[in-house]
């Protein structure tokens, strides 16, 4: 009978804290029902043997609940489009703003209000045994993983408060979910994060999210140049721009950045963005970059767009760093920003951040991380690369 | 490119304003407060069979609470908030019952629970900062995990009543009640057929007092959240003071005009609070010669002012600038000429002088006149304007009876006269007939019968004045012809 009843505990929505006491009585037993009730399947999703200490983050769109925007949310929403950034600022919400044209469109030029089950960007922590339930049968990715918490957010609610997620979800619910439920951003779709969660399943309140640090940039396509880690440093002595080398990430849509520290001031460097995928990209000219921020041998600051040279803004001290913002337009193309990063930067909060010229022509998606230095040991350090991938 | 990148500060602003921009706005502001160092207990209520009640409270362990954004949404009423996430530990226990002498311990662990829907809710205000919350049961579901003697047990739960606490952004405090229910179904004794001695369902409460510390955003991490802290975009743990706004000038320049305000452009930035700062200097409109110190003025939003300072140096290699020259002029005649007055400016104080190289006298023709500027740096600037004369003016001719000038009045035909004949262009030529005269020349003229013009042979006939030409002409026909350069003809009777 316990057997059973342990069986049942696990597949069926048995609810928290009613065996409480379990009283030991002559062919003594307990049932279930009453958190349960008769024909219940317990929920969709089976999260494997404890331990269930991995999680898989899932953004879960909440059915029906797209509406139009208010200013309130206007101001304090983060757009869908920023998802990486705000994970690298540590902003949350429970919902995002949609402001793709089709949204703007149905809120007559205001975005749309997308609630979440969890929070956005961070998306709804689910825990699991990752090795039973990531990239099984049942669940051949996190997208399946995440479907399924999906259908169990919706059931009914008996009158002890147990939730009872309805198993099977009724068709609407399915399809919703698997068009509404997925891992949330940069997630990985096969993987956890595991020991994220506690034995028992829930998040670990301790649990730091490794994706609020930015990406290291590796670099591909060396020329005249050496990297250590995510720094490039210019080996040639000759003093023209023709030593560089191109990231092997690209920022195939959404807003990102990439960013540079300035290890010196008195050799001439170029880092920024340029369109398309890296591999075609072996020039290491700078004419060949399309956005870049470029920093002088006398200590000026200058953006370069395919070796036209805006500026200057303002001088640099050693230890600056400089951003290079694409900021998605939906239509294939982004608005390319240019900024320097004052103060503190910590993953997970905000930087000082000052944007000193917006670009007056857009760049087209893909962008790669394009980097071109003129000096002998003129470098580009710990270039950093936000993005959603 | 490598050239141009070799140029130095390049653009002029004599007065700028500029709007820095902190990136991401939007997602700043959602930055969430972090309810931590948790503490309350959670309290088991449970009826049991044999009318016994089990009553065990535990200890907060852990967990956190995540509410955004951090300082809530100023709503009519009071602030709205959203309860994004929540993860809560509780410590180890066991509990026991007893029901006809048969006593159960039942060991509980791990035992969490974590919020399952993120919820946004209005909390009227308390004053003092502080905002009291109910939210809507039926509005939270909350996840609950726990191993029950060994066993996972898990699953979700609404609460049965709503939820309550208080927020206390002044004191950083934040209170949460919840309640959840349970119900129990017991069986023992059974007999197959007859049934079972016991067999009721029970109901029970889980009440969750929950008290934490609210960590507000610290943007810079020094321990001092950003809401009190003096600079949050620059960790200062002790709090000394962080020069903000910082103002970098450009660098020294010498300009070649006074007026030029090609300085370049001072760089500032709020490095405190990342908001707009406002950016001027003092540049005068007309740089003076030498050296002068422009002073760049950066204000922030919170009126924090800062100042550089930068060297302009003047260095006047930029010559004066005619703003007027006399239009081309168009004579009939030679001679003198009013040109009018050219006028020059020049780029730094003082009036240049202004000088032009017109000849007194203009003959037929164009002469170009050159004015040339000079300012005090012994910069010049030239101009030209055009002087032309067509000669239409014929010339002036007479042809003067030397007789009568002296009284004599012979009245026989046959007179001396002076030929005169001038011209303001050229020197005419004077002809009598087919002979050629000179100017001031004494000639003889007897009028006869015969038409024509005769010079006569050396022949003085009497009047001993061999010098003088002696033409005969028919009547009527002593009249000179003068003709200047031009083809300007003019005639004079002698007689």
């Amino acid at each position: 009978m316990r057997d059973i009843a342990k069986t049942a505990r696990r597949w069926l929505m048995v609810g928290w804290f009613w065996p409480l006491v379990l009283l030991v009585l002559p062919n003594c037993g307990f049932q279930s029902d009453a958190s349960t009730g008769g024909g219940a399947a317990g929920p969709n999703l089976n999260p494997g043997d404890p331990p269930h200490s991995s999680a898989v983050f899932c953004d879960i769109e909440k059915q029906s609940a797209r509406h139009c925007a208010s200013d309130d949310e206007i101001a304090h929403g983060i757009r869908l489009a920023s998802a990486a950034i705000a994970l690298n600022v540590g902003a949350t919400n429970a919902f995002a703003l949609d402001d793709s044209p089709d949204a703007l469109g149905r809120c007559g030029g205001k975005p749309e209000a997308v609630p979440f089950f969890g929070t956005f960007p961070e998306g709804f922590s689910v825990c699991v045994n990752c090795g039973e339930t990531v990239n099984t049968t049942a669940y051949p990715d996190n997208n399946a993983v995440c479907a399924a918490q999906c259908e169990d957010f919706v059931g009914s609610t008996r009158s002890d408060g147990t939730f009872v997620p309805a198993n099977p979800p009724d068709p609407a619910t399915k399809a919703f979910c698997e068009q509404h439920a997925r891992a949330s951003t940069n997630f990985p779709l096969n993987g956890c994060f595991d020991n994220a969660c506690l034995t028992a399943g829930a998040i670990d309140p301790s649990f730091v999210d490794p994706r609020r640090t930015p990406e290291p940039v590796v670099w591909e396509n060396l020329i005249g140049v050496v990297s250590t880690g995510s720094t490039l440093t210019k080996l040639t002595t000759t003093n023209d721009f023709d030593a560089g080398a191109v990231s092997i990430q690209t920022i195939t849509g959404a807003d990102g950045y990439v960013e540079f520290t300035a290890a010196d001031t008195t050799t001439a460097k170029i880092g920024g963005l340029t369109s398309g995928p890296p591999d075609p990209d072996k020039d290491p000219h700078a004419n060949t970059l399309n956005f870049g921020v470029g920093l002088s041998f006398d200590g000026n600051v200058f953006v370069f767009e395919n070796g036209q040279q805006r500026g200057p803004f303002g001088t640099y001290a050693t230890g600056d760093r400089f951003r290079v913002t694409v900021h998605d337009r939906f239509d294939g193309s982004a608005t390319v920003m240019y900024s320097r990063v004052t103060g503190t930067c910590n993953p997970g909060a905000p930087c000082n951040e000052h944007v000193f010229f917006t670009s007056t022509i857009t760049g087209a998606y893909p962008f790669h991380v394009d980097a071109s230095l003129f000096n002998q040991n003129a470098a580009l350090a710990n270039v950093q690369l936000v993005r959603i991938h | 490119m490598t050239n141009k990148w070799m140029l130095g500060p390049v653009g002029a602003v004599a007065v700028v304003a500029l709007a820095a921009q902190s990136g991401g706005a939007a997602v700043t502001a959602s930055q969430p407060m972090t309810v931590q160092n948790l503490t309350g207990t959670l309290r088991v209520q449970q009826a049991i069979p044999c009318g016994n009640h089990a009553d065990k409270s535990t200890p907060v362990n852990g967990g956190r609470l995540v509410i955004t954004p951090s300082d809530g949404v100023d709503v009519s009423g009071g602030k709205l908030f959203t309860l994004a996430a929540g993860s809560v530990t509780f410590a180890a226990f066991s509990m026991s019952g007893s029901c006809d002498g048969v006593s159960r311990t039942t060991n509980f662990q791990n035992v969490a629970v974590q919020l399952s829907r993120a919820v946004t809710f209005t909390a009227p205000a308390l004053g003092g900062g502080a905002f009291s919350y109910q939210i809507p049961k039926d509005d939270l579901v909350i996840f609950q995990a726990s191993t029950i003697d060994g066993s996972l047990d898990s699953g979700y739960k609404v609460p049965i009543e709503d939820v309550t606490g208080t927020i206390d952004l002044t004191n950083a405090t934040v209170t949460m009640h919840v309640v959840l229910g349970t119900s129990v179904h017991f069986e023992g004794g059974c007999v197959p057929i007859l049934g079972c001695i016991v067999d009721e369902t029970d109901s029970g409460t889980v009440t969750a007092d929950l008290a934490g510390t609210i960590a507000f955003p610290d943007s810079d991490g020094d321990g001092i959240p950003d809401r009190l802290d003096n600079c949050p975009f620059v960790a200062n743990p002790d709090q000394s003071p962080v020069p903000t706004p910082v103002v970098i000038a450009p660098p020294d320049v010498t300009l070649s005009s006074c007026q030029s305000h090609a300085i370049g452009t001072a760089s500032a930035t709020d490095v405190c609070d990342g908001g707009p700062v406002t950016l001027s200097n003092n540049a005068p409109a007309v740089f003076p010669v030498g050296g002068s110190t422009v002073v760049w003025t950066a204000e922030d939003q919170k009126s924090r002012v800062a100042t550089a300072s930068q060297i302009v140096t003047v260095i006047d290699t930029t010559p004066p600038t005619f703003t007027f020259v006399p239009p081309a002029i168009t004579r009939n005649t030679c001679g003198p000429v009013n040109l009018g007055r050219a006028i020059a400016t020049d780029d730094c104080a003082g009036t240049p002088t202004v000088r032009n190289d017109a000849p007194y006298f203009f003959g037929v023709g164009t002469t170009t006149v050159t004015w040339t500027a000079t300012d005090a740096a012994h910069n010049r600037s030239t101009a030209a304007q055009t002087v032309t004369v067509v000669d239409t003016v014929p010339p002036v001719a007479a042809c003067i009876d030397t007789d009568q000038e002296r009284g004599h009045d012979h009245d026989n035909g046959d007179d001396v006269f002076v030929v005169t004949a001038v011209d303001a262009c050229s020197e005419p030529s004077i002809r009598l007939g087919p002979f050629v005269l000179h100017e001031g020349e004494r000639i003889r003229i007897t009028e006869t019968g015969q038409p024509g013009i005769r010079l006569v042979p050396d022949d003085d006939h009497g009047h001993g004045d061999h010098d003088i030409r002696h033409f005969l002409v028919g009547r009527g026909q002593g009249v000179i012809t003068a003709t200047d350069h031009a083809g300007n003809v003019t005639t004079a009777a002698c007689r």
